[in-house]
């Protein structure tokens, strides 16, 4: 069986303490890493296939809005489901990523 | 209305718009341009990558947005300009609003000129917006947002930011190509607080088509960049073709959506073969074909079609103007209501 291929997701809370959460084309992972960093969000790399599946639901996130279209809000449901795949060794950066892969 | 007499419609819609390109086609629209910004100075910033001359520049083309160009020029002359090396200076000296930390920040600052007030009003003493006297608030905004997005998101070098953007948007054998490459520039530069579609695609446009001829993609994506001005919008309106089209509908964003004057103006410009007008020339020219119905309207062109040459409020009765037959001569407020040219 072949593994899906890894999603990348900004997620966070955001200064009224509501949870947000949007995916990202590969082609953007350098720009989503820089706002994301800036922001105070967290940037992860999904690539089991129980949070991709997750991950697959978000909204797509646009790298060139800002803040409210950056990343959008999500059920809390669904923020406490992705957050408990970084907990759970999730890789967090694509460098990570790219050494898991070796 | 059935699909042979919407094809009628547009046949007769694209008629008279190849009669407005024959009277005010400009054939040397390139050249003029090229000279404009080889004077400026911003085509030897586009060989040098000189990102502050590029953002002057840009930052007072975008300036002209939202008032007649001599008030704005005016305005300028008397003011001064902002400049990519103030706020550069200014961002530099760390500003304590929490806003200016970065392009994806600098969200909803709603700095109001007049009022002197915006969103973050305990920072508003030391915030550096104020500093520049520009035409309002909004333009201020536009261009700290313009600084941010050259900055962070294209790392500080705009030209190269779009030679990248145009590349990954290059795939020579798909359909639409224009409009990708076009698209992969406008829409991220669209999320620049308080820049309008308009402004964007003109000085976009203007920049593709002349700054570098030797940058095919540039010329290819400049060429399709339609800037619908109330001009141009009351013409499509005016004329009938919007009523035509079954497309009627008020200045504004809805230009540009689907069906809006961009959308039609594109799909005329494309049974246009711009070549007739000068060989060196790209075929499909939407760029030129909407300049040549702006030049017909504006009254630094041949001021035939706006609101100081004819009474909106009836149909226009001016016989001497060179379509006045093939015109359906709809008046654009009969009650009063709608915007001036």
């Amino acid at each position: 069986m072949t593994e899906p291929a890894p999603i990348l997701v900004v997620l966070g809370i955001d200064g009224e303490g509501k949870a947000r959460a949007s995916r990202f084309a590969e082609r953007d992972a350098e720009l989503a890493a820089k706002a994301s960093a800036l922001l105070g969000f967290r940037f992860v790399w999904i690539n089991d296939e129980a949070g991709c599946a997750i991950a697959e639901s978000l909204p797509q996130g646009n790298v060139f809005a800002r803040v409210n279209g950056f990343i959008r809000l999500v059920r809390q449901s669904v923020f406490e489901k992705l957050s408990a795949f970084m907990d759970g060794g999730v890789a967090t950066t694509p460098e990570q990523r790219r050494s898991d892969d070796r | 209305m059935s699909n042979k007499s919407k094809l009628g419609e547009f046949d007769w819609a694209a008629g008279l718009i190849r009669r407005i390109c024959r009277i005010a086609g400009e054939p040397r629209l390139i050249d003029k341009l090229s000279r404009d910004l080889g004077r400026r100075g911003v085509r030897s910033a586009i060989r040098r990558h000189n990102t502050s001359a590029l953002f002057d520049w840009l930052v007072e083309t975008v300036s002209f947005q939202g008032i007649g160009n001599h008030v704005a020029h005016d305005y300028m002359e008397r003011h001064g300009r902002v400049q990519w090396n103030e706020i550069a200076a200014l961002i530099d000296a760390g500003p304590t609003c929490p806003k200016l930390q970065s392009y994806w920040h600098f969200d909803h600052c709603g700095y109001q000129k007049v009022e002197r007030r915006c969103t973050e009003p305990a920072h508003f003493a030391a915030c550096p917006l104020p500093t520049h006297d520009l035409r309002n608030g909004r333009l201020n905004q536009a261009a700290y947002s313009l600084f941010f997005f050259i900055r962070d998101v294209a790392s500080g070098d705009l030209i190269g930011w779009i030679d990248r953007r145009l590349a990954d948007a290059d795939l020579p054998s798909a359909r639409g190509r224009a409009m990708r490459l076009r698209d992969a520039l406008i829409e991220p530069l669209s999320h620049i607080h308080g820049v309008s579609n308009k402004v964007l695609s003109m000085a976009l446009a203007d920049l593709l088509l002349a700054g570098d001829p030797r940058r095919v993609l540039w010329t290819e994506a400049g060429a399709v960049m339609i800037a619908v001005d109330t001009l141009v919008h009351n013409f499509l309106h005016r004329t009938g073709i919007l009523r035509r089209q079954g497309a009627e509908h008020p200045y504004g964003p809805t230009c540009y959506a689907p069906d809006g004057c961009g959308e039609i103006l594109e799909r005329i410009a494309a049974t246009i073969d711009a070549r007739r007008f000068n060989p060196a020339f790209p075929a499909n020219f939407p760029r030129f074909v909407q300049h040549a119905v702006w030049r017909f309207c504006a009254e630094s062109g041949l001021d035939e079609c706006n609101g100081r040459r004819i009474d909106d409020r009836a149909r226009c009765d001016r016989r001497e103007c060179p379509v006045f037959r093939l015109c359906d001569r709809v008046a654009l407020k009969p009650e009063g209501d709608l915007q001036d040219d």
